[in-house]
């Protein structure tokens, strides 16, 4: 009895009842005596009054457990030898192609197979994937197959077959069967496998890329590109933002691609792009969010004379996508002289050159080309005046053996010290000073709360930031799928879902307020190509090892019937033992 | 009325009488005329004394020996012969008939202890405990519970009494038996017990009914509560014996059983009967 049986586990419950009815059974025989008094025994009712009695091991309870017990030996389909029952294990190509019609034929064959089988015989069916997934089973019964498998839908991209072969071979475990229903050849590694090649080659077009660019005016630039494989000469591209048709367009092919640019209203949201039917339909249609304008929240703490001094109204001034704000808890980007307590995913910039004596460096200045903050800095020509105090943390600027920048990671967030005064010098006005503060804002930008990326192709992970602020709407998030269903979000302050579906998806928070959107599509030209798909079979070298494995299972017919038998004339026996008590 | 199952037993009481008789040993009886040594002078073979002769006595029982040698005229006087009273003591508890084997045993016991009274030339009165006068044919074990008593008519004194009964009293019944053995020339008691009561089996749990007092218990008839039923039920048997026994009396545990092999088994053991 194992949660393989959990009938015969359910069952075993009978056991314990039947005890338990017995513990506060009543029921005795009665017996006429001349002195009760002499039997001064152990009394079966306490004084309490509770209705628990001693247990009685009489003739009976040993009837009724032993029934218990049987039962559930028979729920669980006991076996101790006889003729090995079939363990046949369906793997289904789980890649996109199969829905080139290879998906319906895998689904009849399977169906043909489970036709053969007899009752006792096990079936589990797998599905192909970076990650192997059992869709029925393990050793479910054959009836059970047919209702999983018709909400099969293959739609990942292209992968390995290979873990989920291996997981099916351990799963058949000796005499077991391991058909591979799928469209393609044979695949390496497949020997000692029965390959099921259900493709038919056909042309198809594809959606290879889409993309929407934001222009100057305000309005959106849709870019996409199409490609054929196969003899298709042309196809009818739909546009449209929900029931709205803002495009519909005939593309023709001039080689193997096709581009397709098209303007897009301002304020347009959510598209979808629709090709004209073709044998693979996973890849004709293809939805896209305008990206999120991820702005960038800076608090400005710094004194007015610092500030200009620093030229920072110069320097934001030629630069784009953030907003002042005055609230140190909800900025990404935080700009002072005394270091402060920055939150999870704030960069502190603190400019200070200290107390005391300063230098004047004309350099060579030594740069970190590995960080991200000072990618186009080179400092040439700059004369920097700095503090004698080298700032903590890790250099990444350095004259001599003085430190001027330097990063410090500080409980969850960054801070970068600048060893620098501003009263003299030139590099304020250098042209690696703006540079250095859009690096600082593009770094920042990562940090800002809301979808990572609005357009995410299926197997890849949609993401979300939260902003892990005491009492945000996101603290918990959940996923839509475009049917409605829910997916928690798990994780620290990036959560993400990986899609296997195209269609758009939502993140709600606790309150279902819409927190973003992602548009979910297909993209694997290699699934798209259906021209390689064949019809074949392979059979199986014979298995050297034919013998009855551990893992087998057994036709328990005869054990089942024993165990019957034997239950019924424990049942008979237990009506005898209390028709006597009854008579007697 | 009982059934003819537990009043068949004619032949047996009448086979019993013809082997068997109550052992009423050598002491001196009132009754009726018969085969025993009475209190009184009697005309018996055995000598008893003698007195003066007084005119009118019988001239036959003139010691002339004696006259020859002193000249004085002496009567020789012999001892008195009688047949015993017998009271026949039954206890008509309901607890006498708790099994059909235990009441057959019972009424053929009372038919014999009749039956042998008869036979050595006395007539038997039944009484019940703490009751009357009993047609001994007819006797009912119904009687209601309640501790055992004397019966209702006064007992003859130098008389046979034979208490016929199980025993089974919750409380200690000495003073009464001790009033019973009083005045008694001969006392037997009977203690009948069914063989279910002798050695019960341990049939597991069940509910036990008190045939008198109609009390309940649930109990689990196992080796342990065995154990301590037989060791109350022997102090009890013991208790009896030692009162009878102490008393002059003769005691005898009966297994209830056929009459013949009650008698061979348990009567003649215990010296309640010897051979005819």
């Amino acid at each position: 009895m194992t949660f393989s049986a959990p009938l015969g586990l359910l069952a075993l419950l009978g056991v314990p009842a039947v005890v338990i009815l017995h513990l506060y059974r009543r029921r005795l025989r009665e017996r006429r005596v001349a002195a009760v008094f002499l039997f001064a025994g152990q009394r079966l009712v306490t004084d309490a009054g509770r209705t628990r009695t001693r247990l009685l091991r009489t003739p009976s309870f040993w009837f009724e457990c032993l029934i218990a017990l049987f039962l559930a030996l028979w729920l669980s389909g006991p076996s101790f030898g006889g003729v090995a029952a079939r363990h046949v294990v369906f793997v289904l190509d789980d890649s996109a192609s199969m829905m080139a019609g290879g998906a319906a034929r895998a689904r009849d064959a399977v169906s043909r197979r489970l036709g053969e089988l007899a009752s006792q015989d096990r079936v589990t069916v797998l599905r192909t994937g970076a990650r192997p997934e059992v869709l029925i089973g393990p050793r479910a019964l054959p009836s059970e197959v047919a209702p999983a498998l018709a909400l099969w839908q293959p739609s990942r991209p292209r992968h390995d077959p290979s873990p989920a072969l291996d997981l099916g071979r351990e799963l058949a475990a000796g005499p077991g069967e391991v058909v591979f229903l799928t469209d393609e050849p044979a695949p390496f590694g497949s020997e000692g496998i029965e390959v099921l090649a259900l493709g038919e080659a056909a042309p198809n077009v594809a959606i290879l890329t889409a993309q929407r660019f934001r222009g100057d005016g305000g309005e959106e630039r849709l870019r996409v590109r199409l490609a054929r494989f196969g003899a298709i000469f042309s196809t009818l591209v739909t546009v449209s933002e929900g029931a709205v048709e803002l495009l519909r367009q005939t593309v023709g092919f001039d080689g193997d691609h096709a581009d397709l640019v098209a303007t897009l209203p301002a304020g347009t949201g959510a598209i979808r792009l629709q090709l004209a039917d073709d044998a693979l339909s996973i890849d004709n249609e293809a939805w896209l969010v305008p990206e999120s304008e991820r702005v960038v929240r800076v608090c400005d703490l710094l004194p007015d004379e610092t500030r200009q001094r620093l030229a920072l109204p110069r320097v934001f001034g030629a630069l784009s996508g953030y907003a002042i704000d005055p609230d140190p808890l909800t900025a990404q980007l935080l700009l002072t002289v005394t270091p402060g307590h920055p939150l999870v995913g704030q960069t502190e910039v603190v400019i200070d050159a200290g107390e005391g004596e300063r230098d004047g460096w004309r350099g060579p200045f030594v740069v970190d080309r590995g960080s991200a903050w000072l990618a186009g800095v080179h400092l040439h020509g700059v004369v920097w005046l700095a503090g004698r105090q080298d700032p903590p943390g890790r250099v990444l600027v350095a004259v001599g053996n003085r430190a001027l920048l330097t990063e410090e990671y500080v409980q969850s967030g960054r801070r970068l010290w600048v060893n620098l005064d501003p009263t003299a010098g030139n590099v304020m006005r250098s042209p690696d000073w703006p540079l250095l503060f859009a690096n600082l804002l593009e770094q920042s930008r990562d940090e800002v709360p809301g979808p990572v990326h609005g357009n995410v192709v299926i197997g890849d992970e949609a993401r979300y930031r939260r902003t892990l602020l005491a009492g945000s709407d996101d603290a918990e998030v959940w996923l839509e799928d475009p049917d409605g269903g829910r997916v928690p979000g798990r994780g620290g302050r990036v959560v993400g879902w990986v899609v296997d579906r195209p269609g758009l998806y939502r993140v709600v928070s606790k309150s279902d307020r819409e927190l973003g959107r992602y548009a979910v599509r297909f993209h694997d030209p290699d699934e798209s190509d259906l021209r390689g798909l064949v019809t074949a079979t392979a059979s199986p070298v014979a298995h050297a090892d034919s013998g009855e494995g551990d893992g087998s299972l057994r036709d328990n017919t005869i054990e089942r019937r024993l165990i019957g038998l034997l239950l019924l004339a424990l049942a008979i026996a237990d009506w005898w033992v209390l028709a006597g008590r009854r008579r007697g | 009325m009982p059934s003819e199952a537990v009043t068949d037993f004619t032949a047996e009481v009448a086979e019993a009488t013809r082997r068997y008789r109550l052992c009423l040993g050598a002491r001196r009886f009132r009754g009726r005329t018969g085969d025993l040594r009475g209190h009184g002078v009697g005309s018996s073979q055995e000598f008893f004394d003698f007195r003066d002769y007084a005119p009118g006595d019988d001239l036959r029982h003139l010691d002339w020996r004696g006259y020859a040698r002193t000249e004085q005229l002496r009567v020789r006087l012999h001892q008195e012969e009688v047949a015993p009273h017998l009271d026949l003591l039954v206890d008509t508890s309901a607890s006498m008939a708790v099994s059909p084997l235990k009441e057959r045993a019972a009424r053929a016991l009372l038919a014999a202890v009749v039956s042998w009274s008869s036979w050595q030339g006395s007539a038997a009165r039944v009484l019940a405990l703490g009751g009357g006068a009993l047609d001994a044919e007819a006797v009912a074990f119904d009687a209601p519970a309640s501790a055992p008593a004397l019966p209702l008519s006064p007992l003859r004194p130098s008389g046979v009494r034979v208490v016929l009964t199980d025993g089974l009293w919750p409380e200690d019944q000495s003073a009464m038996l001790r009033r019973l053995l009083a005045g008694a020339a001969r006392f037997f008691l009977l203690q009948l017990l069914d063989p279910a009561e002798l050695e019960p089996a341990a049939e597991g749990a069940m509910t036990l009914v008190d045939v008198e007092t109609g009390g309940r218990r649930e109990v689990q008839l196992d080796a342990r509560t065995l154990r301590g039923y037989r060791a109350r039920l022997g102090r009890l048997c013991d208790l009896l014996r030692d009162t009878v026994v102490g008393g002059g009396g003769t005691y005898a545990r009966i297994r209830a059983d056929a009459l013949l092999a009650m008698c061979q088994r348990d009567l003649l053991q215990s010296g309640v009967v010897e051979p005819a």
